[in-house]
């Protein structure tokens, strides 16, 4: 499954969606990324290395992100750094643009408070 | 990576499946590095617990997740290359819808290779066993056994006591030597009573056989001085059995304090037995041979026993030979000091194994392998044969492919995976048959087969029948399929949905296998129609008495100086005192609930072998013509009855016969004809037992039927019975006829018999329809298993038939057709093909008698009786084949007569 523009956006997990979030701001590696939904989450989402590297696996199948070549010195004690495709971004604001149209809605029926 | 924990987890990756495992190894490594500082896992002294279950648990379901993915890409394998492995399986599932593309051969091939299998498999491990493999003890080939002979016959005999003690201090063949004798009473003092088997050893065995005690120790010189404290080594089963596997055991006491007791020093290896068990139950107890001092010195004009059974291992460098020689030497040497132990005495040194496996046995066991190879062959034979249809049947489906592009290597490896997966599953199943196989022919063989107990199903024996099967199966299910598939694909693919008519190369082939297989069969039929007509004559043989329901005790062993009437004073005393015990006992046997009919009797039961015979001659002095001896069985008045003997003439021993009246004697038939001929013997006096001193006579009162006495396979030897109260015996044996439908019988005259005479211990009952049936048990096994052989075979040659026939209609539909078209009746095409079948019958049978009749020969020591070339028995055989192929045949040819000619004709 090739990258074309053609293609429909792809559907993504909300594990997917934390990941290519944080790559929005930049390339990171595995355990920054962790760190990072972490924070934002505050501890919510914590993720272990197997369900980190499961969603990245499947994030490059579908062609939304891509590793960089294996680092050497600190690099490596690192691990790999990604970096979010074209395809990827796209996909994480189609996911947004639903997010807040679901948002939108919930709060015009009061489903949520209406503001922080 | 030298942290422990990182191995684990480093360890732990390879969960995933290896495409992951390869991409993201490195990257989780580091991850976990990292993830180790993290301080969400606390600080306490759980943190590593904490941490370590939740790094796993997200290990598990994340690789989980990944091999359900990687599963998901190996089915749809567009974009990537498959691996070896992947295109392997897609090929073996290819191959095994291929063979279920046509059930009816790929069933008709699995259940020939079962059989055929199965058949040869559980045979050769039996024979395997029992005569191809070594003892098992270590160098057991270095073991030999060395017997006296009786001269002039050399038939080997066990060995005397002192000539046992010459041998030791002068032989120098052997590294050791050791002497093993029966051991009679060994009971337990708990219930339930048992008679335990015991041998009586001397020290050096274990030493001969390479085997030591695993608890305890071994004898002692100490332990065989006369007079020592009696000691036993005991066997690991009776261990296991009677004593709880108790570890402290050494020291214990066994056996009874009636019977006798001694004291346990040792425990032998598990499995461990000697003399070789030939059934699971081996040897119990080895107590240490104390010679009496009549074993040792010879007195003149003493009698001569022969007990010992010796065995010794050979020094190396030193063959059989070489210590048959020295053995010779010193028995010579012996012969110039006791001329008289050794007129009638030779020596002969054999190898354990050989003695263990008489020459009989062994050209047995060689029968039955030949009579299973050839079931094999069959089998392989008639999986040939379906394997060339099936692959004839491919051939126009192989001729698509390769107009599709397959190539010759494609099509070649799908057929041998077809061929390899169908062998494999026929071995398969065979071995499964097997292990079934072995159980009821150990169970079946009779009870003097040596090594029974070693009989299992083995690597060596597994390993061939499956590389049989896989060559089989591959040369015969590939090469003609490729060669099919070679010819111009055209008029192939222009034939193809149809048969057509390039197979006639095949056709040979698939006939000269049929008529092989009927040849095969036939030749196996009449086996077992030789084999099951000798059991029938000799079960039908009339043995002169009745050998069911009767029971004996067996005692002592009389000699003949014991038949003739008490005379001096204390001989009477004596046999007076113990024919009252006897009889006493003999009352409480009969009060007995379920003893028909019981007698006091000496000189041994009918089937067992023992006799005593006696000179005779008539009381006037006349010797008769015949110096036969004659056997004399001293019994009581219920005998007649208890052993439903005939009474020809005159009358059977009565109650009024006993001391102080006439002596008595009453002949069999065989005996009244051989010594008085055409003359009536009744009322003659005839004399027994004259050398020596005088004979001593007795009038014949009356005449028996003839008896074969030892057995239907005997000659009739001449027999005699004399009143049991008219002779000097002290001690008696008991017949008993017990009511079959009675229960406990035997236990109840076993606690008669040790209520009168406490010491008698379990008397062992001796059931003469047990003897009766280990006579024939050979035979019967020899008519039971040629009988399935012979029906296997007959069954896979109808379905070697049956499987041409179908073959032959579908490829001649069309010429069918036409003779439809132009007038034929179905009764006519009826007959042409039943007929095409009885000519294959007839030109397998042809050479399958001839064969046969060549065979009979070599079988012939095996049956009893036979009439040479019976021809009642080929055309027995021949009836059969043409039933069968009348059977195998029919379905066929009826189906051709139901072909419609305008579809026949219209395939073209």
């Amino acid at each position: 499954m090739a990258d074309t523009p053609n293609e429909p956006v792809a559907e993504l997990t909300p594990i997917g969606f934390e990941v290519l979030l944080t790559l929005m701001a930049g390339p990171q590696h595995g355990y920054g990324i962790k760190l990072d939904i972490e924070s934002r989450t505050e501890g919510e989402l914590s993720l272990g290395s197997g369900t980190l590297y499961q969603a990245i696996h499947r994030l490059e199948r579908e062609g939304l992100v891509a590793g960089s070549r294996p680092g050497k010195g600190a690099d490596a004690r690192r691990g790999r750094s990604y970096q979010i495709l074209p395809a990827g971004k796209t996909a994480v604001r189609e996911h947004l643009r639903r997010m807040s149209r679901a948002l939108e809605y919930a709060r015009s029926r009061r489903i949520l408070p209406a503001s922080k | 990576m030298n942290h422990p924990g990182e191995r684990f987890f480093a360890w732990l990756i390879r969960l995933y499946p290896r495409r992951f495992r390869d991409r993201y190894r490195a990257d989780l490594l580091a991850f976990f590095r990292q993830d180790r500082q993290h301080p969400r896992y606390g600080s306490d002294a759980v943190r590593p617990i904490r941490f370590w279950i939740s790094t796993i648990r997200d290990l598990m379901r994340a690789a989980w997740i990944e091999h359900r993915v990687a599963r998901r890409e190996r089915v749809m394998p567009t974009h990537r290359r498959s691996s070896w492995t992947g295109r392997f399986l897609r090929d073996l599932r290819g191959a095994w819808r291929g063979l279920w593309a046509a059930p009816g051969a790929t069933l008709s091939a699995l259940a020939v290779l079962t059989l055929g299998i199965g058949a040869g498999t559980s045979v050769f491990s039996v024979v395997d066993a029992v005569v191809l493999r070594g003892l098992p003890f270590d160098r057991g080939d270095r073991l030999v056994l060395v017997s006296e002979t009786e001269l002039p016959s050399g038939r080997t005999v066990t060995v005397a006591p002192q000539n046992f003690v010459e041998w030791q201090t002068r032989q120098n063949s052997f590294e050791s030597m050791a002497a093993v004798t029966g051991f009679g009473q060994f009971t337990t003092s708990d219930e339930p009573v048992e008679t335990l088997r015991a041998y009586r050893v001397t020290g050096p065995l274990f030493d001969v056989l390479h085997v030591t005690p695993v608890r305890g120790r071994a004898f002692t010189p100490a332990d065989e001085a006369s007079g020592a404290r009696p000691v036993a080594i005991i066997s690991d089963s009776l261990w296991r059995r009677r004593f709880g596997a108790d570890p402290s055991i050494v020291g214990k006491t066994i056996g009874s304090t009636r019977a006798g007791q001694a004291t346990i020093v040792g425990v032998m290896p598990p499995g461990f037995s000697y003399p070789i068990a030939s059934t699971t139950s081996g040897v119990d107890v080895y107590v240490p041979f104390i010679p009496t001092p009549n074993m040792i010195i010879r007195p003149a004009g003493g009698s001569r026993i022969y007990t010992l059974s010796v065995v010794a291992r050979l020094k190396p460098n030193v063959s059989v030979a070489d210590a048959t020689a020295r053995m010779q030497q010193i028995r010579d040497g012996l012969a110039a000091e006791y001329p008289s132990w050794f007129s009638d005495r030779g020596v002969v040194v054999r190898r354990l194994q050989d003695a263990l496996v008489g020459a009989s046995i062994r050209s047995w066991m060689l029968l039955l392998l030949g009579a299973v190879l050839v079931v094999v062959m069959l089998g392989c034979l008639n999986a040939a044969n379906l394997q060339v249809a099936r692959a004839l049947a491919r051939a126009p489906e192989l001729a698509v492919r390769t107009a599709l592009g397959a190539s010759r290597w494609d099509l070649a490896r799908s057929l041998l995976l077809e061929s390899g997966l169908l062998s494999l599953l026929g071995a398969a199943g065979g071995l499964l048959l097997a292990i079934g196989g072995i159980e009821i022919l150990r169970s079946t063989l009779p009870a003097g087969v040596p090594r029974l107990a070693a009989v299992a199903l083995d690597l060596r024996v597994v390993t061939v029948a499956v590389l049989a099967a896989l060559v089989t199966g591959v040369t015969f299910g590939t090469m003609p399929a490729l060669q099919a598939s070679r010819p111009d694909v055209v008029t192939m693919l222009g034939q193809a949905g149809r048969t057509h008519s390039g197979g006639r190369a095949n056709r040979r082939l698939r006939t000269a296998l049929v008529i092989a297989q009927v040849a095969m069969a036939v030749v196996l039929l009449s086996g077992s129609v030789l084999f099951a007509s000798s059991f029938f004559r000799v079960a039908a043989v009339d043995l002169g008495f009745d050998p069911k329901q009767v029971v004996t005790f067996l005692g002592g062993v009389m000699s003949d100086s014991e038949i003739r009437p008490a005379k001096i004073p204390e001989e009477q005393t004596k046999a007076v005192a113990g024919q009252a015990i006897a009889t006493t006992m003999l009352d409480r046997v009969r009060a007995v609930p379920g003893v028909v009919g019981a007698t006091l009797m000496q000189g041994g039961a009918p089937l067992n072998g023992s006799f005593v015979s006696v000179p005779v001659k008539l009381v006037d002095g006349r010797a008769f013509t015949d110096n036969d001896e004659l056997r004399v069985r001293s019994v009581g008045a219920p005998y007649l009855d208890a052993m439903h003997l005939r009474l020809r003439r005159g009358r059977w021993i009565a109650d009024r016969d006993r001391l102080g009246t006439t002596p008595v004697i009453v002949l069999d038939e065989t005996a009244a004809l051989r010594y008085f001929g055409g003359q009536d013997p009744i009322g003659q006096r005839v004399l027994l037992g004259y050398t020596g001193e005088h004979g001593y006579e007795r009038e014949v009162v009356g005449i028996v039927s003839p008896m074969r006495w030892n057995g239907p396979e005997t000659d009739p030897q001449p027999e005699s019975f004399i009143p049991y109260p008219q002779t000097s015996h002290a001690s008696a044996q008991l017949l008993v006829r017990v009511d079959p439908n009675a229960a406990g019988v035997v236990p109840a005259i076993q606690r008669a018999i040790r209520d009168v005479i406490p010491e008698a211990g379990a008397a062992t009952p001796n059931f003469l329809e047990q003897n009766y049936a280990s006579q024939l048990a050979q035979r019967r096994f020899n008519m039971v298993i040629l009988a399935i052989f012979g029906i296997v075979a007959v069954a896979i040659a109808a379905i070697g038939i049956y499987g041409l026939m179908a073959f032959v209609v579908a490829q001649r539909r069309r010429e069918i057709g036409v003779r439809v078209a132009l007038g034929a009746v179905p009764s006519g095409i009826l007959a042409m093909m039943l007929g095409r079948a009885m000519r294959l019958i007839m030109v397998g049978l042809v050479p399958g008698i001839v064969a046969a009749v060549l065979l009979e020969r070599t079988v012939r020591g095996f049956l009893f009786n036979a009439q040479p070339h019976d021809p009642a028995v080929y055309v027995a055989v021949a009836m059969v084949f043409v039933a069968a192929g009348i059977i195998a045949a029919i379905g066929p040819a009826r189906r051709a007569t139901r072909v419609d000619p305008l579809v026949a004709l219209r395939q073209d």
